[in-house]
């Protein structure tokens, strides 16, 4: 028998083909599917059903002790822009997703890019990563005796100053945002620093070589090799930190217990006060939707982008 | 109803951190820690009146103990006994149907001579009482004897004007003139309050029944009093968490409060009548009536735990008998208002009888009176203030508290 | 100008000594060839001229700078590595135009070079790919590419050519050739292949294990190869090694047979010093194939396998207690076992000390 090429490659052969691949294809992620399948269940099961649970609720009108069986439209969700509360805290979310995204981020990676190549480079990533380990109840504990009117941060001033120093860094409103931003990078410091290390180490080093070969000085280096192949990385530190940026509480809770402007410092406090301690759990749950929904969106939007830098630079 | 429960069921068992309590083993929950021995020693009573036993828990601070209560009964896991307040307060929690109609045993109580129709009224709503009367307290200004000596004032103040000249010798002295407490969640409506009412009466009741608003004249004056004086250096650092310490240690020489804190001052080592003493608040004009706040706290009861015990009606008698009134006043120089009872200290005697004498216009607190929806709220923003004492800040509180009352009131 | 020198230079990497002390003078201009076995250092002597790795011991001039402690970019070199080193994230154009693109060359050169470069090696149809979606080979030209349009006065190549196909290695091999001609660039090259190495090489540098064996032109080091791991290692397949000793006059006994040689061609010692025969294959002939040497010894023996490779033939034969290669031109069928008589050319043989290994040439 003859075979001509042209017959082999006729349009009802490439689809042929084409049917096989994609077989072959589902076949291979058959076995994937039944092992996600558990874990599909209990997010379903354990989150999924809460959320929705969560949307029907902040349509009703519940709150403290009645109300739970009667709807109330979108009226909880324009409370949202008739009480200033609402946007004061997302104005203060603001800053923290900005802050908690740019500072661990530039610091961390100054730290890693100093610790890449140095000894006892495990000894400082475990000391910089401590913190991490420590509830964020206690790290808030902590640091809050740190910025307490005659604490640690006060009485180091007054000693290089000479004078009495007792100023409420988490009374006022301009200060307090930012100290806590500052404790949560000191907390968060050691994961992005250790992500970003591995990120790192993850990049070959043979292109390093051809940009110094190629004339590329260190900062050029940086700039055109290390950046874009340590750019998924710093996506994912990114998704990481936004996401708690957006939904930081434990921190604030602890630091800003005796703050009376403390509902307004996150739109997680804001919820979580409204809900618990004011017992409107109708318009807390409107807060939590539009802080979720908030959440899923910017988080999708950058999970998206990192996922096509990635493959850019494989 | 059934789609409430479901619901409930769902969405709060896990919140819940306090699993049903034993059927024999009753508790009292309540956020007055201090109380606890006074608490205890009628609660002792009182079981033992009904052959049970009950335990006294105490959940602090008071917003935290709030929320804890709406979980719990939320989640219908309310406590046998719990410590409550009374107005709006107590209307919101009656409309639950959670607290038991305490008629019978006050009937008893008048009868016997323990209680008037009046105190009756305290812990009434639409004419049932649904507590039984834990502290009936006069508010009033403590004030630090030998401040008040050292300062070169002979008598306590009887008008603004005095207070004014006064506070400007104690600050002279050395002293603070007010403690200007923040903690708890609920205290910056001290001062709030009192400039208000201070300057207008009916302007502070209108305030709590959506009449008059956060960010009108009677407000507006009261936050410039405020203002003014914590300009002039009148109230101590806000950020202190432990209310009372400046007043105790002898930085403050006045605080204004219920007089149940006479308890807790006397505990620290003043002795009332000595010590500390106390007078009327007065107006801030001599042409506005004086009036007086009067505070009343309820226990409740559960109408579940009373039902399935109708033993419990002895222990609520108990709680309501001259006994009762006398542990409240020796362990933790509490007054309940029972009419047999001897007044448990001096100060509380000398507050009784300036108030008769003075005959001012009696008011229900502020917390009590306001609706508990924006309770929360409105503190915040006159905290917010405490911290901030300029007039920027003034204006935005009552933007706020203006802008919470107003969304409150259209939708009832 | 860009002569490389290297005076003495020792690599260490921990407690392992790679490079062993390595002199060298590399002219302007020329075309150097680094060939050695696998693991010899070729490429960390590469990587020090580059600047990649520090230099532990020794001096390295380029021109006549000392260089040792210059950063790469200062070098003037650029180098195409063994494992192409492309940068993942640009494409083939952006990956050409970096080097020049940060040199602040202008654009329109930047383009002109670019584009020679390209149809030169190729790559036109590619330019917009990154490397992950190029072959081996398309990989391999893009470095060279890469290097070639800087036009620097010292080329590093570390086995440019190892992933082409012959043709694309020859036709790119010719191409290096008339680059380096045309820029009068200095340009070390390792490579494996001995071809390469003939072909493109004005010097030869062979490497054994962290040294220099030896240094000289490609018909040097065929020719006259230094010591027996020259002579092993330069030619395919390998020379023939054949134990031995001195005979009486200008005589090689081994394996019973005299082998007579050149008189004046060695230094060798007195009769009966045992020595280190080397023939190379094409040194043993067949009777019949190819012109009978005139001095030489015959011998017979039965070929026990025989390599076809088309214009030749590879036969494999006892001699003494060695297997030994001979190459046959103009090959012919041979039945299995069958004997066949082949001569050893003499004038061709090289012997060497077989304490020291070095060659007895004179
Ligand atoms: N970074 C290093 N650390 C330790 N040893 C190394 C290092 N780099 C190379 N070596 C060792 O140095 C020796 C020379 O390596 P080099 O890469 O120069 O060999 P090469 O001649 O290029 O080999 P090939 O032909 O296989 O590429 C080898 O034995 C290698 O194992
Ligand atoms: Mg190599």
């Amino acid at each position: 028998m003859l075979v001509t090429a042209s017959a082999l490659l006729s349009p009802e052969v490439l689809k042929e083909a084409r049917r096989r691949e994609r077989r072959v294809a589902w076949q291979q992620t058959r076995i994937a599917w039944l092992f996600i399948a558990p874990a599909v269940i209990m997010v379903t099961l354990f989150l999924l059903t809460p959320v929705v649970f969560n949307v029907i609720l902040s349509f009703t009108k519940w709150q403290k002790f009645t109300g739970l069986d009667q709807f109330a439209g979108f009226n909880n969700y324009a409370r949202l822009f008739r009480v200033p509360y609402f946007s004061e805290a997302l104005g203060n979310t603001a800053i923290w997703v900005v802050g908690a995204v740019i500072f661990p981020l530039a610091v961390g990676l100054g730290l890693a890019l100093l610790l890449r190549n140095i000894p006892f480079q495990e000894t400082f990533k475990s000391l910089f990563f401590l913190p991490r380990v420590l509830a964020p109840t206690a790290v808030g504990a902590i640091w809050y005796y740190v910025y307490a009117p005659r604490g640690v941060l006060n009485s180091t001033i007054s000693g290089i100053s000479g004078s009495q120093f007792d100023f409420g860094w988490l009374y006022s409103p301009e200060t307090i945002t930012g100290s806590v931003i500052v404790t949560f990078v000191w907390q968060t410091l050691g994961i992005t620093m250790v992500l970003l290390l591995l990120g790192l180490a993850a990049i070959p080093r043979d292109p390093v070589e051809a940009a110094r070969v190629d004339g590329a000085s260190g900062l050029q280096i940086f700039r055109h090799i290390i950046w874009p192949l340590l750019l998924p990385t710093v996506l994912v530190v990114t998704i990481l930190n936004v996401a708690a940026g957006f939904t930081t509480f434990d921190l604030l809770w602890v630091m800003a217990s005796s703050f009376p402007g403390k509902r307004t410092l996150s739109l997680a406090v804001y919820m979580y006060y409204e809900s618990f301690s004011n017992g409107a759990w109708a318009y807390g749950s409107a807060v939590a939707v539009v802080l979720g929904a908030m959440v899923i969106t910017v988080s999708a939007l950058l999970a998206v982008v990192q996922a096509r830098v990635a493959r850019n630079i494989r | 109803m059934s789609l409430q429960k479901t619901m409930t069921m769902a969405g709060l068992a896990a919140l819940l951190s306090v699993g049903a309590a034993q059927a024999q083993d009753l508790t009292l929950y309540s956020d007055k820690t201090e109380w606890n021995p006074g608490i205890t020693a009628v609660m002792d009573a009182a079981g033992k009146a009904a052959g049970v036993t009950v335990k006294v828990q105490d959940v602090t601070p008071t917003d935290k103990y709030q929320a804890f209560m709406q979980t719990s009964i939320a989640g219908n896991n309310v406590p046998a006994f719990f410590t409550w307040w009374n107005g709006n307060q107590l209307s919101d929690l009656v409309a639950t149907g959670v607290a038991a109609d305490l008629s019978a045993n006050w009937d008893a109580a008048i009868a016997n001579g323990d209680y008037s129709e009046a105190q009756r009224e305290l812990v009434s709503v639409e004419g049932k009482p649904y507590g039984v009367l834990l502290n009936v307290a006069n508010w009033v200004v403590f004030y630090n004897t030998k401040a008040f000596e050292k300062a070169g004032i002979a008598a306590p103040p009887t008008t603004w004007d005095e207070l004014m000249a006064d506070a400007d010798k104690l600050k002279a002295a050395g002293y603070v003139p007010f403690n200007g407490p923040t903690s708890g969640g609920w205290m910056p409506f001290i001062w709030f309050s009192q400039l208000v009412l201070g300057g207008d009466p009916d302007a502070f009741v209108g305030l709590t029944d959506g009449t008059v608003p956060y960010d009108g004249p009677a407000v507006q004056n009261a936050f410039k009093v405020w203002g003014d004086m914590y300009a002039k250096g009148y109230f101590t650092d806000p950020r202190e968490q432990d209310d009372q310490k400046f007043f105790v240690d002898g930085t403050a020489a006045m605080y204004l409060i219920g007089d149940w804190h006479s308890g807790s001052f006397a505990e620290a080592g003043m002795k009332p009548g000595v010590d500390f003493k106390t007078f009327l608040m007065p107006s801030l004009s001599p042409d506005v009536p004086q009036s007086v706040i009067v505070e009343a706290s309820p226990i409740v009861v559960s109408k579940a735990a009373l039902e399935a015990n109708p033993e419990l009606g002895k222990a609520v008698q108990s709680m309501m008998s001259v006994e009762a009134s006398n542990e409240l006043g020796s362990k933790i120089q509490v007054y309940n208002g029972n009419l047999k009872a001897a007044a448990p200290n001096a100060t509380i005697q000398a507050n009784k009888d300036m108030v008769a004498a003075a005959k001012p216009r009696a008011l229900v607190r502020w917390w009590e009176a306001v609706p508990s929806q924006i309770q929360g709220d409105l503190v915040a923003a006159m905290g917010a203030f405490m911290f901030d004492p300029t007039p920027e800040q003034a204006a935005k509180s009552m933007a706020d508290m203006q802008a919470i009352n107003a969304d409150y009131w259209a939708s009832k | 100008m860009a002569t490389v020198t290297l005076r003495d230079i020792v690599k260490i990497y921990g407690e392992f000594v790679a490079i062993k002390g390595v002199d060298l003078d590399i002219e302007d201009g020329t075309f150097v060839v680094l060939v050695g076995p696998s693991g010899c250092g070729k490429s960390t002597i590469l990587r020090m001229i580059a600047g990649l790795e520090t230099i532990s011991h020794g001096e390295l001039r380029i021109g006549d700078k000392l260089v040792n402690d210059l950063p790469s970019r200062d070098r003037g070199i650029s180098m195409v590595f063994q494992s192409y080193a492309l940068y993942p994230h640009m494409s083939v154009k952006d990956n050409l135009g970096f080097g020049l693109r940060i040199s602040g060359v202008p654009k329109t050169e930047i383009e002109r070079r670019r584009a020679e470069a390209a149809t030169m090696l190729g790559l036109s149809p590619y330019m917009d790919r990154r490397p992950s979606q190029l072959s081996g080979g398309q990989r391999q030209r893009v470095a060279i590419g890469r290097a070639m349009v800087r036009e620097p006065q010292v080329f590093l190549f570390d086995e440019p050519l190892s992933n082409l196909d012959a043709k694309l290695r020859n036709q790119t091999r010719i191409e290096i050739k008339k680059l380096q001609r045309q820029l009068g660039a200095t340009v070390v090259f390792v490579t494996h292949d001995q071809v390469e190495a003939m072909t493109l090489a004005d010097r030869i540098v062979v490497l054994d294990d962290g040294r220099v064996a030896q240094i000289g032109t490609p018909l040097e080091v065929f020719e006259r190869p230094a010591n027996l791991f020259v002579a092993g290692f330069m030619g395919s397949p390998s020379m023939n090694f054949i134990a031995g000793e001195i005979g009486a006059g200008p005589v090689i006994k081994a394996a019973g047979l005299e082998i007579p040689v050149p008189p004046g061609r060695f230094n060798l010692p007195a009769a009966g010093t045992p020595v280190v025969l080397g023939v190379r294959p094409e040194d043993i002939v067949p009777e019949g194939h190819g012109t009978r040497p005139e001095l030489g010894a015959d011998f017979i023996a039965a070929v026990n396998f025989a390599e076809m490779l088309g214009n030749e033939s590879l036969l494999f034969a006892d001699f003494g207690d060695t297997e030994i290669v001979a190459r046959m031109q103009h090959p012919r069928a041979l039945e299995p076992n069958q004997n066949l008589k082949f001569r050893i050319d003499g004038a061709r043989v090289h012997v060497f000390d077989k304490q020291n290994q070095n060659s007895l040439l004179r």
